[in-house]
């Protein structure tokens, strides 16, 4: 019964909205299919996701609010913190709060725990056990950091205490206690005596299925345009154990980077050398790699737009699971951005090896009580013939914030000054149109005059006069 | 049942100015004499935002206050775009290409937007900063110019 109410009031909530955010997704790597509708008021926000994960469908919904200065959320979220090393997620149900200050952040949840998907397009929870949790962060004026976790998740403890130091130049963390049953200590010192030259091991536990122990040492120095690092790993997972070394050293000459790195893992030798250019949106790379005395030639690159940008990256990373050591990785991804509404798509590598993807989009629909929003419309430019023009209202006064639509979808904003341009990317005349409705400008105006289309090298009069209001 | 009304009644107790911070990235760039930059303004809020763009030469006092002018002559500042929509949660990139004859030059490219109402009704318009330091040579120039303006303070 509380479900299928749910289920009304978050259908009827949107209707009175301010804003909703539409997302919806798939994605191997996290194992789940579906969608989230979120709708944002004033002081609270509301939200509701529903999907298929593993085969089984699972569905989430949760409120977040205000309340005596307390951030409240009824429903699901994720109850994660990391710090010092130690991390721990855990997906619940039931009601959380939460307050941050200047030095001091608490977290506090009760109700059940279980397994839960967070991704970007959905956020469920399974109520399985009777589940608690307590967080508490204290930040202290001479750089010390304290921190507490606490958490009941069934049959599973976690209390963990974390403690860092930071200065000018040093940094040392740790963490200890128990971490969902087991025995857990991580530490980390980064010393970086110079700007331009540091030094950091560290050491972690993880807990997958089994027990996994790494441990790294690494130095970095750069002397001008050139930039010098080295590192030794070692990893241990199911009694296999893993080492690894790598070096490498980079020259950067204007816009080119030239970098060689060598890496060591299993009695295996990697040189990976990269010749990397930038340009204002793009980077191409170019890169050869030698191992066991083959050489093979790769290329990368990508694009950075503000409606578009997208990469293909190779990188080489340290999988101590399995005895893996060093492993090439590709990665593709893709956003595009097309009004209000966003689309990703990302290829990861996991541990294993496997290549897996992970797609989702979104979009935000302005509500009725979002006021005077403006409307999709594109608003990119580009081209080399300028096109520039003037506002003023019928005392010859500028006017801010006019929009501007010229054929070809471009719209531009008058500045303080009553003044605007676009490029275009062809040397004739577009058509120009002022859109009343989506000034920036307070208050409501009239046309006077503006001039059916304009040319590029030419400046564009547009007259308006100021309306009072009814 | 009762749960679910007073998930409604709470909904629809909390009604007031959704406030959001945009933000501009970098800050401050120093550049040689001849300067290809871009700065980003990110809206964090959930309507979209118009933005526009506009070109100041600035000096310093001792206190290092900034006084803002009109563009120096000497200045010649190529603008990719003037004005752009951010949609929401989203980043636009301005990019530009900025040539000073006499260097040192100080420009602060200004990105203003209307970010809300306050209960009155009175517009609030931001005008968020991104500093361009224009040197003979990138190193130390905003260091420079600052220690030429006679500034005596961080």
């Amino acid at each position: 019964m509380l479900r299928v109410c749910l289920c009304v009031l978050l259908l009827g909530v949107p209707a009175s909205a301010q804003v909703l955010q539409l997302s919806g997704g798939s994605s191997t790597l996290l194992g789940g299919t579906g969608g989230e509708i979120t709708a944002f008021f004033p002081e609270s926000t509301l939200s509701a996701s529903a999907g298929f994960a593993n085969g089984h469908f699972v569905f989430g919904a949760s409120d977040t609010f205000k309340f005596h200065g307390l951030d409240v959320t009824a429903g699901d979220r994720n109850f994660g913190y990391s710090f010092d090393g130690a991390g721990l997620g855990v997906s619940t149900r039931g009601l959380f709060v939460q307050r941050n200050t200047r030095h001091t952040s608490f977290a506090v949840f009760v109700g059940s725990t279980g397994i839960g998907y967070a991704t970007p397009f959905m956020v469920t929870a399974k109520a399985q056990h009777i589940g608690a949790g307590f967080f508490l962060q204290r930040h202290f004026d001479n750089g010390l950091l304290l921190s507490s976790l606490a958490v009941i998740d069934g049959g599973k403890h976690t209390a963990v205490q974390g403690l860092s130091y930071r200065s000018h130049s040093l940094h040392l963390a740790g963490s200890g206690g128990l971490l969902q049953n087991q025995k857990y200590f991580t530490g980390e010192a980064d010393y970086q005596p110079l700007r331009s030259l540091s030094f950091s091991a560290t050491h972690n536990d993880y807990f997958l299925a089994e027990h996994l122990t790494t441990n790294s040492l690494s130095g970095f120095a750069g002397l001008g345009h050139i930039t010098l690092q080295a590192s030794l790993l070692d990893g241990q997972y199911m009694l296999l154990k893993t080492t690894g070394a790598s070096a490498g050293a980079s020259l950067r000459v204007g816009s080119i980077t030239v970098r060689s790195s060598f890496y060591e893992s299993n009695h295996r030798v990697l040189l990976v050398h990269v010749v990397q250019q930038h340009f204002r949106h793009w980077t191409v790379s170019g890169i050869v790699n030698q191992l066991q005395g083959q050489t093979s030639y790769a290329f990368g690159g990508g694009y950075q737009g503000n409606r578009i940008s997208a990469s293909l990256d190779r990188s080489v990373l340290f999988f101590p699971v399995g005895a893996k050591g060093f492993q090439q990785t590709t990665t593709v991804q893709v956003s595009l951005r097309i009004h209000d509404t966003a689309l990703n798509f990302q290829t990861n590598v996991d541990p294993m090896m496997h290549v897996q993807y992970t797609t989702y989009a979104s979009i935000y629909v302005q509500g009725p009580l979002a006021g005077a929003a403006m409307n999709s419309l594109s608003h990119s430019t580009s081209g080399k013939f300028m096109i520039a023009g003037a506002v003023v209202d019928e005392q010859g006064q500028p006017v801010e914030g006019v929009a501007i639509q010229l054929h070809g979808a471009a719209v531009v904003y008058s500045d303080s000054q009553g003044k605007f341009f676009a490029r275009v990317k062809h040397d004739k005349p577009v058509a120009l149109v002022v859109l009343l409705q989506e000034f920036a400008a307070p208050g409501r105006w009239a046309l006077i005059s503006c001039p059916s289309d304009a040319a590029p090298g030419t400046e564009v009069l547009i007259k308006l006069r100021r309306e009072l209001a009814p | 049942m009762k749960r679910v009304l007073s998930l409604l009644l709470l909904q629809f107790s909390f009604f007031g100015l959704v406030v959001s911070a945009q933000t501009v990235s970098p800050i401050i760039v120093e550049c040689g004499k001849n300067c290809r930059g871009e700065f980003s303004i990110t809206n964090n809020g959930l309507t979209p935002l118009a933005v526009t763009v506009e070109a100041r030469s600035f000096s310093l006092d001792t206190l290092g206050h900034a006084t803002n002018r009109p563009l120096d002559p000497g200045v010649d500042l190529k603008l990719e775009e003037g004005s752009a929509r951010i949609s929401p949660k989203g980043t636009h990139t301005f990019g530009y290409q900025l040539k000073c004859s006499v260097p040192p030059c100080s420009v602060a490219l200004l990105s203003s937007m209307a970010v809300g109402h306050t209960a009155e009704g009175i517009l609030v318009r931001v005008q968020l900063a991104h500093t361009v330091y224009v040197c003979e040579k990138q190193k130390d120039c905003r260091k420079k110019v600052r220690a030429a303006a006679g500034v005596t303070v961080d």
